[in-house]
């Protein structure tokens, strides 16, 4: 009586040796996916309750680390050891930081750790439907991610052991579902409304080639933002209750997600041990989000401007993501682009379709092509603040741009030069990406020098800046250290704290499992116990019930060993008394045949 | 010196018929684009990858008559030096333009001044085309020198209107 490891029905597919399948992530801002790609088409994974979404919440307790919905639940006794809605810091700095910080217990942890949690668990998903390693991923990022994002994304997938083949933007990878699903060509707009952040994204399809025209969004808006007004308007008497509890958050959601079937709610909320009555019509919570929207559909105008098209040139406008259910979100799109939406689709698990998709194509060879480019502009900091643009927005990468600079002092070694994202003519209105400190220019008189630095962003849309004397012949490499982000040695150890911790979640697991089994052959005894104790010797039947009391003795018990060893006993014991039952069952068959 | 031409593998001229630069591209791209380079070693795939920019760099500078117009003259003009000059009269239109564009407060202002403008251009690019084909190079300078100012004014022009628009629906 094993564990059923599989959905009913599905069972992994034996493949060729040394090949391993590479799985395709959505590593969303409230729920994430994984899918692969199998027997010619991509299918999302699901948990053992059948379950897609995974939750993207992480629970440190001091002795194990719980995810999804596990670690929903026991936040809701310890809420302050709970981490959702993390992928808005990734990248981030904070003051005297390179990186973001959680605070949980005596320990802290970056929004890169507990990314790479929600990583680990969807692997290990994976790897329990494929009955093999998982060591290869395509993870989808916001198309509206700066360089600092993206790479705290790739650091999470290494710290949870994958190798990413590539961070596929969400909009691209929903438009390569929907098109190739669907056989579609000519221009279509994504447009996707997360958790947490918004993208739109025009790409023109045609055949196997998926060019990106032009790209826009806020990686600070979703359905999140939606959730926090609707709670603050519940709330509005009680102010003092606010701040930022993400369990009276999780209720808001679910409301917000009733709102989209009915005209009006009331019930009670429960905020930190207060319950609140509360009433709220879909109208109200309308007139809260309307100017959210309308954010969007500004976004939406820029990118289609960018794109130097008309509105009719778009043959479909595809919705991603749980906030385009919502029906005034539907409407509004359906306004601006003068067209209804396709929703023939499911906004959930698009991405994670796409992905695995790509996964596919780049494990296996393909002739398809995924043409992206980059969101922001990137720019140098030159004098007086202004900002020189060197990669414009919506340039396709990846794309390169070098620029030569000098000394102003004899035998200056360093140099300083201040990387910006974004489209303004100032430094200070534009995002500081990166100080790269330039190091080891040889020695020469001011002037002489002549540093050619390279800017490269990457199919990724990672930056990588390299530079070079040029005048010396010997084409030295200068040094180049980004100042923000996750240094080598912070991410190596990270990644070997990581190793004794996965050991502490995967006992956790088996325990777990080790104790539904015991459970369910305690239930089988007892009911056997009740309707065929006749079948026992009166010595066989107190053997029995020593055994299973044995067993329940433990079933708390934190040894996994203990409840295997006793569950294996009581099967033993019981084993030849289920024969006698299977022959009297039989036995009664075959009388009822005769009658 | 780079040649978005040569890189692209066409020949270079002026006039570009769209779907063939885009079928240039997408020939070119999907042969040496990342992803298609996933089976080979970290070295080639690091030159693959500058590759791929260079690529894409030639069909951004392709696509855009006028960076294609100043593209082709740099080409041309083998001076390291060589700088578009604009002469006094171009200057004066400019200028003109510009004074019309900064007094023009409601967007059916600018409208006529970006029509006419547009149409400049339009004309423009129809005499750049026989000019590059003559390969008279001192005409091909002025001329560029022009578009350059009056798709400078095009573009401030329609932000202006964009930036309206975009009020009245507040």
């Amino acid at each position: 009586m094993l564990l059923q490891l599989v959905e009913p029905g599905q069972t992994p597919l034996p493949h060729e040796k040394g090949k391993t399948t590479a799985i395709g992530i959505d590593l969303g801002t409230t729920h994430s996916l994984v899918a692969v790609f199998q027997q010619s088409s991509p299918k999302v994974l699901r948990d053992e309750k059948g379950v897609s979404l995974l939750p993207s919440t992480v629970f440190y307790d001091r002795e194990k680390t719980l995810v999804g919905k596990m670690a929903q639940e026991e936040g809701a006794q310890q809420p302050e050891r709970m981490i959702s809605s993390f992928k808005r810091f990734m990248g981030k700095s904070e003051q005297g930081r390179k990186t973001h910080h959680f605070n949980v217990g005596d320990r802290h942890v970056t929004p890169v750790e507990t990314s790479a949690e929600i990583l680990r668990s969807l692997k290990m998903r994976a790897e329990k439907y494929l009955g093999d390693n998982v060591t290869q991923a395509v993870i989808t990022v916001p198309a509206y991610f700066d360089d600092a994002a993206r790479t705290a994304t790739r650091d999470a997938a290494r710290l949870a052991g994958l190798e990413v083949l590539r961070l596929v933007n969400e909009p691209t990878a929903a438009a390569l579902a929907y098109g190739l699903e669907h056989g579609v060509q000519g221009i279509y707009a994504i447009y996707d409304l997360g958790g947490g952040t918004f993208d739109l994204s025009l790409l023109n399809l045609e055949g196997e080639v998926f060019k990106v025209l032009s790209t826009g969004g806020d990686t600070q808006l979703g359905g999140d933002d939606m959730d926090r007004l609707l709670l603050t308007t519940l709330l509005s008497s009680q102010t003092e209750l606010l701040a930022e509890d993400s369990l009276a958050l999780i209720q808001a959601r679910r409301i917000k997600e009733y709102l989209t079937d009915h005209e009006n709610w009331s019930g009670s909320i429960q905020v930190k041990n207060n319950l609140l009555e509360g009433h709220i019509t879909r109208l109200d919570f309308e007139l809260l989000i309307s100017p959210l929207i309308d954010k969007t559909l500004k976004i939406c105008r820029q990118v289609v401007r960018d794109a130097q098209i008309s509105l009719d040139q778009i043959k479909g406008v595809v919705l991603v993501g749980g906030a385009t259910r919502i029906p005034l979100v539907r409407q509004k799109v359906e306004r601006f682009f003068e067209q209804v939406p396709l929703t023939n689709i499911n906004p959930d698990e698009v991405v994670a379709l796409g992905a695995a998709l790509q996964a596919e194509a780049l494990t296996e060879g393909s002739q398809r092509l995924l043409l992206d480019v980059a969101p922001l502009s990137l720019g140098l900091e030159t004098y007086g603040g202004v900002v020189e643009k060197i990669i414009l927005r919506n340039s396709p990468i990846p794309a390169s741009h070098w620029q030569d600079f000098t000394t102003f002092q004899d035998n200056q070694t360093g140099m300083s030069l201040h990387i910006v994202q974004g489209e303004r003519e100032l430094v200070q209105d534009c995002r500081s990406l990166a100080h790269f400190e330039l190091q080891g220019i040889p020695l020469m008189k001011a002037g002489m020098a002549r540093i050619r630095v390279t800017f490269t962003i990457d199919a990724d849309g990672i930056l990588t800046v390299s530079a070079r004397e040029q005048t010396t012949g010997i084409h030295q490499y200068i040094d180049v250290k980004p100042s923000y982000g996750l240094t080598e040695e912070d991410l190596l150890r990270m990644i070997e704290e990581s190793h004794s911790h996965a050991r502490s979640d995967m006992d956790e697991r088996l325990l777990r499992e080790a104790r539904v089994e015991a459970e369910r052959l305690l239930h089988a005894v007892k009911e056997a116990l009740k309707n065929d104790s006749d079948l026992l010797e009166e010595s066989e039947k107190i053997e029995v019930k020593q055994e299973a009391e044995a067993l329940i003795s433990v079933l708390n018990s934190v040894k996994r060993d203990d409840i295997e060893r006793k569950t294996e006993r009581l099967r033993q014991v019981t084993n030849s008394w289920a024969e006698r039952r299977m022959n009297q069952a039989m036995r009664k068959a075959l009388k009822g045949k005769k009658l | 010196m780079f040649n978005a031409y040569e890189t692209l593998g066409i020949k270079p001229a002026f006039d570009l018929v769209l779907p063939d630069l885009e079928k240039a591209y997408i020939r070119c791209i999907g042969q040496i684009h990342p992803d298609q380079q996933r089976h080979l070693p970290e070295e080639q795939r690091k030159k693959s990858l500058e590759e791929a920019a260079r690529v894409n760099e030639a069909y951004r500078i392709l696509k855009d008559p006028l960076l294609r117009a100043q593209h082709l003259l740099g080409l041309h003009d083998s001076s390291p030096s060589f700088e578009i000059s604009a002469s006094s009269e171009i200057l004066r239109e400019s200028m003109t333009l510009r004074e019309s564009l900064e007094e023009a407060e409601a967007s059916e202002a600018i409208e006529p001044l970006l029509r006419e403008t547009r149409q400049k251009v339009d004309v423009l690019l129809d005499e750049l085309q026989s000019t590059f084909k003559v390969g008279d190079t001192l005409k091909n300078h002025t001329l560029v020198a022009r578009l350059t100012y009056l798709k400078k004014f095009v573009q401030e022009a329609q932000e202006k209107l964009w930036s309206l628009e975009d009020g009245d629906e507040r």
